[in-house]
Parts: structure tokens; sequence; C-alpha cells
């Protein structure tokens, strides 16, 4: 089957000094691929150069079969594809629930105002937020605010979901209710892509991780397996702070 | 008759030419304040770009407005221009001149509204498909110009305070109309007491006004 989206021999440098290193990764439709590693180890920058938030300095990524680095590559097209929910979650502050789910909507796929408030309704109501559609970021809680960031990346239908760190600002049971949220969204065909360092939603959320260390893949295996891996400092350095 | 007899009498006989000055001196206000705000936030716009080229020259812009002396640069224009053959109006100087300041300044209070910004905000907008000028106009316009509605209301009072130097170059605007008031019975102090006192009725209409707007804004950008 061909994968839905496939990174080859990616690699980034900011001035010089490597970020990423060869990294390549297989994904097919409707599968949540969880990575993981120390900060500072690439993974972010893994996701905004899938999402060409960040030009990779070499590699291949394609997507639905089509390199996305080349520059002739609509970038607008490619980032509606591939939605991105970010750790700090990032809701525009000046505009109300609805406003942020729906806006993308309205400007990039030019849907009327009332249309695309209807289907930002309908995407609040899955998350259980549609009685906060009036409300304003500030209002919100951390998890709320997660729910809504999902939504609207969600509002626009893409075909992969990035997540960066998506239980980072939550407590235990807003994480188990985003991981419950993360499963449900892959058995719906979503693609997911989820970098977090919370061992617990990576356990729940595949049974394979890929680990992450210094801009390469140190390792890939079910979260158990690798930390038995007594042999691998890295591992261990990591799986040991990560469990405490 | 009294000197305050005369003063009265003076200025309801001079009301008429003293209201079209005070017409012209909230013309002139509003009209930089608009042109102002809209040439700084094309600065703005311009200071932020990726091009270090463009960044630079909006940079040398802002510097080199705020730091000259507006009174120089309305005689530059209205004195100076025309031994070039550039020949403008008293408004004309005073529009593009006041513009060309205000802008200045308001681009320096964007800017610092902007540096406020949470850039993942803004990558945020990038993520969703949004192109650069997209993310401008529906993302940072409105958050810098709301942030930055107390120094812009600042600036729109200095733009009315400001606007009395015009006189220098022939603008017939309020404070022109009441020197002509003070000369015609050399009751100086009466008549600019008269002036300190509308400008500050203006100023509190335009403060009030600004804390309405803020007031309205504030719970979105808590």
């Amino acid at each position: 089957m061909t994968p839905l989206l496939s990174i080859r021999d990616l690699s980034k440098q900011f001035n010089g000094t490597p970020v990423l290193e060869g990294v390549s990764l297989e994904l097919a439709r409707g599968e949540l691929k969880v990575i993981m590693g120390p900060s500072g180890c690439g993974k972010s920058t893994l996701l905004r150069c899938i999402n060409r938030l960040i030009e990779p300095t070499s590699g291949v990524i394609e997507f639905d079969g089509q390199d996305i680095t080349q520059a002739s590559t609509d970038v607008s097209w490619v980032r509606q594809q591939i939605g991105f929910v970010f750790q700090q979650f990032a809701l525009f502050r000046h505009l109300t629930v609805l406003d942020n789910v729906s806006l993308a909507l309205r400007k990039l796929r030019g849907v009327n105002r009332l249309e695309a408030q209807s289907r930002a309704r309908h995407e609040l109501t899955k998350f259980g937020m549609a009685e906060f559609s009036d409300k304003f970021p500030a209002e919100l809680s951390g998890g709320q605010k997660q729910r809504v960031a999902i939504a609207r990346a969600l509002a626009m239908d893409p075909q992969v979901l990035l997540m960066d760190e998506p239980t980072s600002a939550l407590d235990p049971v807003k994480s188990r209710e985003v991981a419950q949220l993360l499963r449900g969204l892959s058995q719906e065909g979503v693609t997911i892509v989820c970098v977090t360092h919370d061992l617990s939603l990576a356990e729940s959320l595949s049974q394979a991780i890929t680990f992450i260390h210094n801009g390469r893949i140190h390792a890939v295996g079910p979260v158990s397996a690798l930390a038995q891996r007594t042999e691998d400092p890295v591992i261990q350095n990591f799986f040991g702070k990560g469990s405490d | 008759m009294t000197n305050w007899m005369i003063f009265w009498r003076d200025l309801i006989e001079q009301l008429p030419l003293i209201t079209q000055g005070l017409l012209n001196t909230v013309l002139l206000a509003s009209t930089v304040s608009v042109t102002g705000l809209l040439l700084g936030c094309v600065v703005l716009y311009l200071s932020i770009s990726r091009r270090p080229l463009v960044r630079y020259l909006t940079k040398s812009y802002i510097s080199f407005f705020i730091g000259m002396p507006l009174i120089v640069l309305l005689f530059l224009m209205y004195y100076g221009a025309p031994q070039f053959g550039l020949s403008f109006t008293p408004f004309e100087v005073a529009v593009l001149g006041f513009t060309l300041n205000v802008a200045a300044y308001n681009a320096a209070y964007l800017t610092t509204a902007y540096n406020g910004l949470d850039p993942v905000e803004l990558d945020a907008a990038r993520a969703q498909g949004f192109s650069e000028w997209q993310v401008f106009r529906l993302i940072t316009l409105p958050q810098v110009l709301r942030t930055s509605i107390p120094a812009l209301t600042n600036q729109m009072i200095s733009n009315l305070k400001d606007s009395s130097v015009v006189f220098l170059i022939q603008y017939t605007d309020f404070f022109a109309r009441v020197q002509e008031l003070a000369s015609s019975n050399f009751q100086f102090f009466k008549a600019y007491m008269f002036a300190a006192i509308v400008y500050l009725v203006m100023v509190s209409v335009l403060v009030l006004a600004s804390r309405v707007v803020q007031r309205r804004l504030g719970l979105s950008m808590v």
C-alpha cells in the first residue's frame, strides 16, 4: 500500500548545526505514529518540516505521492492537508472560539460565514466545546484550549494531523481524554504524527514509538521493549527521567 | 467697557471665523490620524519583512522622521520645496508632513505591540495555510492595533495639539484664529486660556472615546 506520508533522508541544519540528520519515516493512511525523544532532539523541527514551516536542508517529503519540498509546491494547499496542533495551543487571542475554528474555512476555502460557523459548531460539538463558542481563548482552561485547537485543525478536514506535545500543559485526566480523542480520530481515518514526552500517552496511542536522539532515529519499538534496553544509555537516560 | 466685555464682544463677533478654524483643526487632526495610522500599518508590515533591505529601510524611515522636528519638516516642504518648483497648499503640506511624522511614531508603537505577540500564534496561522499577508491582516494587525490603543490615542491627542503649529505655514486653524482674536483686542491671557479650554475639551472627548473602545475590546485581549 502506498504510504500517505513518506519522509526520506530528511536533514535540517540551522547555521551549520545539524538538527535533523537522515530521518526517514512512512505513514499509511489512518496510522498513528508517536515520536519521542529528549528536548532539542529535533522532534518539533521534524513536524515543522513536514508542514513546511521550516524548509529542510535536504531530503524528500512525499504527501500522497507528491514531493512537497519542491519550490513549485502550493504550500498553502499542503498546510490545509496537513493540520498542525501546537504545544501551546496557539489559539488566536482576539477571536472567539467559533471564529478560531471557522476563520480558515472562510478565508482559505471561501466558505460563507454562516456555513463556516455551522461547520465549526459541528466540529466543536464533537469535542464538547460548542457551549464555549462565544468565549475567547483567555476564558478557557488548558484542556478546553487543546480541544479547540484540535477542532480548529480538523475543521479543514486535513488528511494528516501533526501534534506537538499535545498533553504537556494538561493534567493526567485531561491527558487521558486527549489520548482517547486521538485514538478515535485515528480510527476515523485521520493520519496522526504525535510528538510527546508523555510515556503513558505514547503507550496508550501506539504499539511502537519512534525514538529520536540528536536528530537521528535512534530506535523504533514498543515503549515497554525500549525501556528494557538497559545496554542503551540514551534510552535509559530518557526513560529513567520520563518515568519519574 | 471692561476687559471681559471687550473680549466677549470680539469673541462673539469673530465666532464664525473661530468656528471655521476649529473645523480646520479637526479636519487636519482627524485626517492625519487616519493617514498616519494607515501609513504606520504599512511601515509595520514592511518592518517585519523577511527581506533585510526592506527592514533596514523601514527602520531608517522610523528613525529619520522621529528624529526630525515636525516644524522643520513642515518648513522644508512649505518654504523649501518651492525653490525646486514644488508648491503645495498649506493643507497639503500639513497633511503630508504630519502623516510622515505620525506614521513613524505609530509604526514604532505598533512594532512594540508586535514584539509582544506570541510568535507561535503566527506560526499557527501559517500552519493553517494562510499567506503572510493574510497572517498580517487577520491575526497580527487586529491584535497589535488593540494592544496599541492607548499609545495610538496619545498620538491622536498629540496630533490635535501639535496641529497648532500649522499657522506658521499659513494654515488658518483654530489657534491661528485665536491669535487674530488676541491681537485684535490685546486680551492675550483670556484668548489663550480660551484656546487652552477648547483644546482640553477636545482632548477629553478623545480620551473618553478611547476608554470606551478599550473597555469594549478588553475581554478578548486578556
